[in-house]
């Protein structure tokens, strides 16, 4: 609670410092008008919205700013500063595409059974039919081969729209999930279990909930 | 058929994850497509040196892709990222000498205001000073100025981030602040 | 010696295997940082695993001179998988053992085939091979 003399702040550095932190609460400090110094920051930049009597006539205050606005317009030039990360992105992709993740391996359908398919590869495909479903976006999928026999059983979570009775929608996904795994890869699917994991906002046209990322992506 | 090509890209960061936690690279290209810009900005505005940056976030990409499977959602994965990337830079700047070179800090990516070329210069010189007073910062301050007024997290995020407590972050980041200030207004 | 011979099996049966409509590559090597890893787990689980450089892995049983083959492979997804791999092994399986008897080596051939994963349908994650 009790504020200490803030300019005998040591150097960050010290243990010293970093222990008495929690007990000077944020380290503020109290200008002798009787403001904290983050006060009159906050005051300072909300200058345009709220006029402030008090910042204008006071000296302490307006000292404490001092250097406030050259800060802040020369932080906007650094944000401005951001370097592609196009390369970055490349070279990320190019390790994790050749760091093979296969999962299981599952059969396809072929009485011999020397033919297989891992499981991430299968999944994506499964995946992107259910995809196809409007309102619909797979989450997590899992194969799993049963003993002693070609058949695969398929476990999907779901993300769907509320806009449909979802019994109907659960069909159509059925539908389209066996039909790509029977038609697209060649598995024999003995169940397809469903479960819808999450609600999905109706789909906008592009829905992006970063609207920085498109200036550091490029395209 | 032809809309699948870009229909990863409208997923949320949630079902990116569920879908690259089991190996789908496909969907982990979007997340790094949608984090790796914000990501290298924030490396590169802790290191001050693109090529250190470039591979602090490669390293904390990798890993990410690797340790996906554990994890556990309660994070954001922005925020997760945000935590690999800043232990990085921190642990980078830990295990070397303090004398790196600024120089290569004072030509970044090409930007133009466009116009005035003597405010260009002096908004220009003005960022170097800035670059140069945030390295003398102490790394931690630094972490905490650099995700609060160049990242726009919250107290709560950069807490979670740097996993110290919410005053704590408060008392870093009025600390840098203020040095900061003083900093700057010399520098006028 | 055999190890020669196994050499040229694997390159005959790589040939094979990209010769036919559907295969689009081998299922790449893993590579440098990766390499450690993937060594990291052969020392643990024995020496079977397959090469990681080609994609194909060949032996041949010493007591019935057998060839077991199995190759890894990454599918375009214009054709379905099953049919792909199902080529493959015939056409490795006919190669390999046209090699192996040309070479005074015969045997039985045995042809496991692997699709680690399919490409094609989404031009925009592969910039490389887009088409209008």
């Amino acid at each position: 609670m009790a504020l200490d003399d803030p300019r005998a702040t040591p150097p960050p550095d010290d243990p010293a410092a970093r222990e008495a932190d929690a007990a000077r609460l944020i380290g503020d400090e109290r200008l002798p008008c009787g403001r904290l110094v983050s006060h009159a920051w906050e005051q300072a930049r909300a200058a345009g919205d709220q006029p402030d009597p008090h910042m204008d006539g006071c000296a302490f205050c307006r000292q404490a700013v001092e250097g406030l606005t050259a800060l802040d317009s020369t932080t906007r030039t650094l944000w401005a500063e951001r370097p592609s990360a196009r390369t970055v992105a490349d070279r990320v992709m190019r390790a994790v595409r050749a760091e093979v993740r296969l999962g299981r391996m599952l059969p396809l359908d072929d009485p011999t059974r020397e033919l297989r398919i891992a499981e991430t590869a299968a999944a994506k495909v499964l995946r992107r039919a259910a995809d196809r479903v409007p309102g619909v976006r797979a989450a997590s999928c899992r194969l799993t081969p049963a003993e002693g026999s070609t058949r695969v059983t398929i476990a999907m979570t779901l993300a769907v729209t509320l806009d449909r009775p979802l019994p109907g929608r659960a069909a159509e996904v059925r539908r389209a999930v066996a039909h790509a795994a029977e038609q697209e890869l060649g598995l024999a699917v003995s169940t397809i279990d469903l479960r819808i994991a999450s609600v999905l906002e109706p789909l906008k046209p592009t829905a992006s909930d970063e609207p920085t990322l498109r200036d550091g992506s490029g395209r | 058929m032809g809309e699948t090509g870009d229909d990863l890209r409208d997923l949320d960061n949630g079902l990116l994850v569920a879908r690259a936690a089991e190996g789908d690279d496909d969907a982990f290209a979007v997340l790094v497509q949608r984090h790796s810009g914000p990501l290298l900005a924030l490396a590169y505005h802790m290191l001050g040196n693109l090529s250190d940056a470039e591979e602090a976030v490669q390293d904390a990409l990798i890993s990410a892709w690797r340790r996906l499977p554990e994890f556990r959602g309660d994070a954001s994965f922005r925020t997760w990222m945000y935590r690999i990337v800043t232990n990085r830079c921190l642990n980078v700047r830990r295990g070397r000498a303090p004398s790196v070179s600024l120089d290569a800090v004072s030509e970044p990516a090409a930007h133009d205001a466009g116009g005035e070329p003597a405010r260009a210069v002096e908004s220009a010189a003005a960022a170097a000073a800035l670059t140069q007073a945030l390295r003398d910062l102490h790394p931690a301050q630094r972490a905490c100025w650099v995700l609060r007024e160049l990242h726009g997290l919250s107290y709560e995020e950069i807490a979670h981030v740097v996993g110290e407590s919410e005053q704590t972050v408060r008392g870093r980041l009025f600390r840098a602040r203020r040095t900061l200030m003083k900093e700057m207004a010399s520098w006028r | 010696m055999t190890a020669v011979r196994t050499a040229s099996v694997e390159r005959t049966a790589a040939r094979a295997a990209l010769a036919v409509p559907g295969v689009s590559e081998l299922q790449p090597s893993l590579r440098q940082s990766l390499a450690e890893a993937a060594t990291r787990v052969r020392r643990t689980l024995g020496s079977a695993a397959p090469s990681p450089e080609t994609g194909i892995h060949a032996e041949r049983a010493p007591r019935t001179g057998a060839w077991h083959v199995e190759v890894r492979c990454v599918l375009d997804e214009d054709r379905r998988a099953l049919d792909t791999a199902r080529d493959v092994r015939e056409s490795v399986g006919s190669a390999v053992d046209a090699y192996a008897t040309r070479h005074g080596i015969p045997g039985p051939v045995t042809v496991v085939v692997t699709v680690t994963r399919t490409t094609g349908h989404r031009p925009s994650h592969h910039p490389g091979t887009t088409a209008p």
